[in-house]
């Protein structure tokens, strides 16, 4: 009998600390976040002061290693860029929405946006950085020119890809799609086929594999690297800044609601979009990362 | 010259660690026109020393000579043609089950390449002589096993066989269709003068048609020779029917100490 | 959604499931009926016991069906490329299609050939046939109706492989199946495709097995 009592007393006393652990852990939390907003807030009232941090997650390639390159430009207007690398894509979303971060960058739009629905976040976009260009690139054929009658492209077989690649070859003048396919665009969509090309899908992984075999492949540019393609000086054409696959899939700065036009994360935004970190992008990623106009 | 003559016949198994001796020391003749029957009990060895008779089973020792020639000397090829003048019949007719009657009869012609139109009209013969002309184009499993029987009688004889081997024929019959089957050999052995040897657990058969007659006991031969000069020992072997079946069983346990396992087969 | 373009599809689709099914069995029976054949006879109960045959060819058979088909379909891209001159399209699958399904049918065609009751064999053997006429005119005959049935199950689980053809752009209905089903939440091109797919089956199915009854004169 004694025992229970004793166990009951001590459950209900870990119970109480538990509760009570949380609850301050909660409130220095939020409480952190406040700081932070106030640290940026203080940073721009007072530019010249002391630096003010801001705390970027990223995933490692190409986003952090453009921040990286992006940190010393940033440190001249001001602010201290701490970059964190993570290796999957719910975390970061997470750490910006709950404060602990001001930034992510690592995403797409799309991605921002069914990420919010599911998960009842509230991130937005606060700059469109760099696109990663699918490509198109030579099979047997070099030239888009010497495409004839019956020859077969590549092209990868699930929705997005498809669509990205389909897109591309019409706006190299291949094909013509249905109007308003868009990007769920799929070969039955194909409306125009002036040069009766066959256009063979295949598993994304498997398209560059054919590419003796077939005049042409379409390729995102990792595959293409993958492949052994330098995506500048192989690629016959890729996707431009202008192009509805770029501007869908166009990698993003995502802040917390409201904080969209904080001057730390509009200067982040300025540099990453410098001629400077254009130049780094261009020069670093040979064609597969490209900065988003 | 002996039809069939064993010399020394022994055959034991290896299973793992154990070896059994199936048959030891066996020496029997066998002459043309005879038919000859080797009595036993189950286990006793009959089934390994008929298999030995046309090298289905190969002994491990001493020499089976048919016609003239020494099986263990013929290589596979020789031995093939050789099973050709040797035919044999079985407890469970093992005829082939997806072909009607007369391409039952026919496989053993076919097999040596004889012409379909000759070995057909052969088989329509021997079918009139086991008596089912009307089931030629049935299949084995519309017939009684009596007629399938029958059917491998006539099969066994397509081939011309010099000598035939019955293993346990009529042990799956009842007594009736055993006596007529009985007698259609009789006829065989008369009209063809084929040689028959027969291996039976049932005294009757042995009574009904052999002229000679061998007693095989646990591998090894206690009396061999004519009928009537053979001291059978009447009370090991059983008329096979359903009323003393059980008796006998029992009979077999107490007097042999051992389980009479396969007493029907 | 159910323009022609669709509809051309869904029946290029079927064209593709019953040539890649019934091509890849027909050659997967060529090489694992064969070694189905020597399986049974090198067994140590077999009419030619073969020890040492009998463990490769188990052996090749258990790896055979041990690969992943999805990854037996990569790794044989070089073969073939080799074979049909080109890794991707609906020819290119029938040959990882085939050497998947050789394993199986041979493995099947052992299990059918063994049932032979023994006592044939052994009728077949006194009459002076060889093993090579055992086999042909014995085992293969007596064994034909549970080698129909056991053909009728190879041929539907080479249709249902058949969905896997879509990674080397083999088309057929399984491949829509996925890539507008799964991928792209279509579901009516999805149950539409699927059940064209159980139809194909069912008509395989039946087909075979009325085959089989037909020539079976065994009760």
């Amino acid at each position: 009998m004694k025992k229970k009592i004793l166990a009951g007393l001590l459950t209900t006393t870990f119970a109480v600390a538990a509760l009570t652990g949380c609850g301050s852990a909660d409130n220095t939390e939020s409480a952190a976040a406040e700081e932070v907003t106030e640290a940026v807030d203080e940073a721009v009232e007072a530019s010249t002061g002391e630096l003010t941090t801001i705390k970027v997650a990223a995933s490692a390639t190409p986003h952090a290693e453009i921040l990286e390159f992006a940190a010393p430009l940033l440190e001249a207007k001001g602010y201290k860029l701490d970059v964190t690398v993570f290796d999957d894509y719910v975390q970061p979303n997470l750490v910006v929405e709950s404060g602990e971060f001001d930034a992510n960058y690592f995403q797409h739009v799309p991605y921002l946006d069914s990420f919010n629905e599911e998960q009842g976040t509230h991130l937005v976009d606060a700059g469109d950085i760099h696109y990663e260009p699918f490509g198109i690139y030579p099979g047997t054929k070099a030239s888009l020119d010497d495409v004839a009658d019956g020859d077969v492209i590549a092209i990868p077989n699930d929705t997005t890809n498809e669509a990205r690649a389909l897109l591309l070859l019409q706006d190299n003048g291949l094909l013509t799609l249905k109007e308003g396919a868009g990007l769920t665009a799929t070969i039955n969509d194909i409306v125009e086929n002036p040069k009766n090309i066959e256009f063979q899908e295949l598993e994304a992984a498997q398209v560059a594999r054919v590419k003796d075999e077939v005049a042409f492949v379409v390729l995102n540019g990792n595959y293409a690297l993958e492949a052994g393609f330098s995506v500048a000086n192989d690629s016959i054409a890729y996707e431009s800044s202008d192009s509805e696959a770029a501007k869908t899939y166009v990698n993003i700065i995502a802040v917390a609601e409201g904080n969209e036009n904080n001057e730390g994360i509009k200067a982040l935004v300025d540099v990453l979009k410098s001629d400077d970190v254009k130049k780094f992008i261009t020069d670093n990623y040979d064609g597969a990362v490209v900065a988003f106009e | 010259m002996h039809e069939i003559e064993i010399k020394n016949l022994s055959k034991s198994f290896i299973d793992k660690d154990t070896k059994v001796d199936a048959l030891r020391d066996i020496n029997l003749t066998v002459d043309k026109g005879d038919i000859f029957g080797i009595i036993g009990m189950s286990g006793a060895g009959k089934s390994t020393l008929i298999r030995c008779l046309n090298y289905l089973e190969k002994p491990t020792g001493g020499q089976v000579i048919v016609e003239g020639k020494e099986l263990g000397q013929l290589n596979e090829k020789e031995l093939r043609v050789k099973r050709q003048d040797i035919a044999m019949i079985f407890q469970h007719f093992n005829l082939l089950q997806q072909k009607n009657v007369i391409d039952n009869i026919i496989f053993p012609l076919t097999l040596q390449g004889i012409k379909k139109k000759v070995a057909r009209e052969k088989a329509f013969e021997l079918l009139s002589k086991v008596g089912l002309e009307d089931k030629a184009k049935s299949y084995p499993s519309q017939l009684s096993g009596g007629q399938q029987q029958r059917v491998a009688i006539a099969r066994a004889l397509a081939a011309d066989p010099k000598i035939l081997l019955c293993d346990e024929a009529t042990s799956a019959l009842d007594p009736q269709t055993t006596a007529s089957i009985l007698s259609l050999l009789k006829d065989i052995n008369k009209e063809y003068g084929i040689t028959i040897v027969l291996i039976t657990h049932q005294m009757s058969v042995v009574k009904a048609i052999c002229n000679k007659v061998a007693v095989l006991e646990e591998g090894q031969l206690v009396e061999s020779g004519r009928l009537e000069e053979v001291n059978l020992p009447e009370d090991k072997f059983f008329w096979l029917n359903k009323e003393n079946e059980l008796k006998n069983k029992e009979f077999a346990k107490n007097n042999y100490g051992k389980e009479v396992r396969n007493y029907v087969g | 959604m159910w323009d022609s373009a669709t509809i051309n599809m869904i029946l290029e689709g079927i064209v593709g499931t019953v040539y890649m099914s019934i091509v890849s069995t027909f050659f997967g029976y060529v090489f694992g009926l064969p070694m189905g054949v020597l399986l049974t006879i090198s067994d140590k109960n077999g009419l030619r016991p073969n020890r040492a045959l009998y463990k490769i060819l188990d052996a090749t058979s258990n790896v055979v069906r041990s690969i992943p088909f999805v990854i037996l379909l990569i790794l044989l891209i070089p073969f073939t490329r080799l074979v049909v001159g080109k890794s991707y399209g609906t020819s290119a699958t029938i040959v990882p299609l085939v050497i998947c399904a050789a394993p199986y049918i041979a493995r099947m065609v052992e299990s059918s050939l063994k049932e032979v009751d023994d006592g044939v064999v052994e009728a077949a053997k006194a009459m002076g046939a060889s093993n090579i006429q055992i086999v042909f005119k014995v085992l293969l005959v007596e064994a034909r109706t549970s080698l129909i049935t056991n053909a009728t199950i190879a041929l539907g689980t080479v249709l249902g492989y058949s969905a896997m053809a879509g990674t080397v752009g083999g088309g057929g209905l399984g491949d829509i199946a996925v890539r507008y089903g799964y991928y792209r939440y279509q579901a009516d091109i999805m149950i539409v495709t699927v059940v064209l797919l159980i139809v194909l089956f069912q008509i395989f199915q039946n087909t075979g097995m009325f085959i089989a009854r037909k020539l079976n004169h065994k009760i």
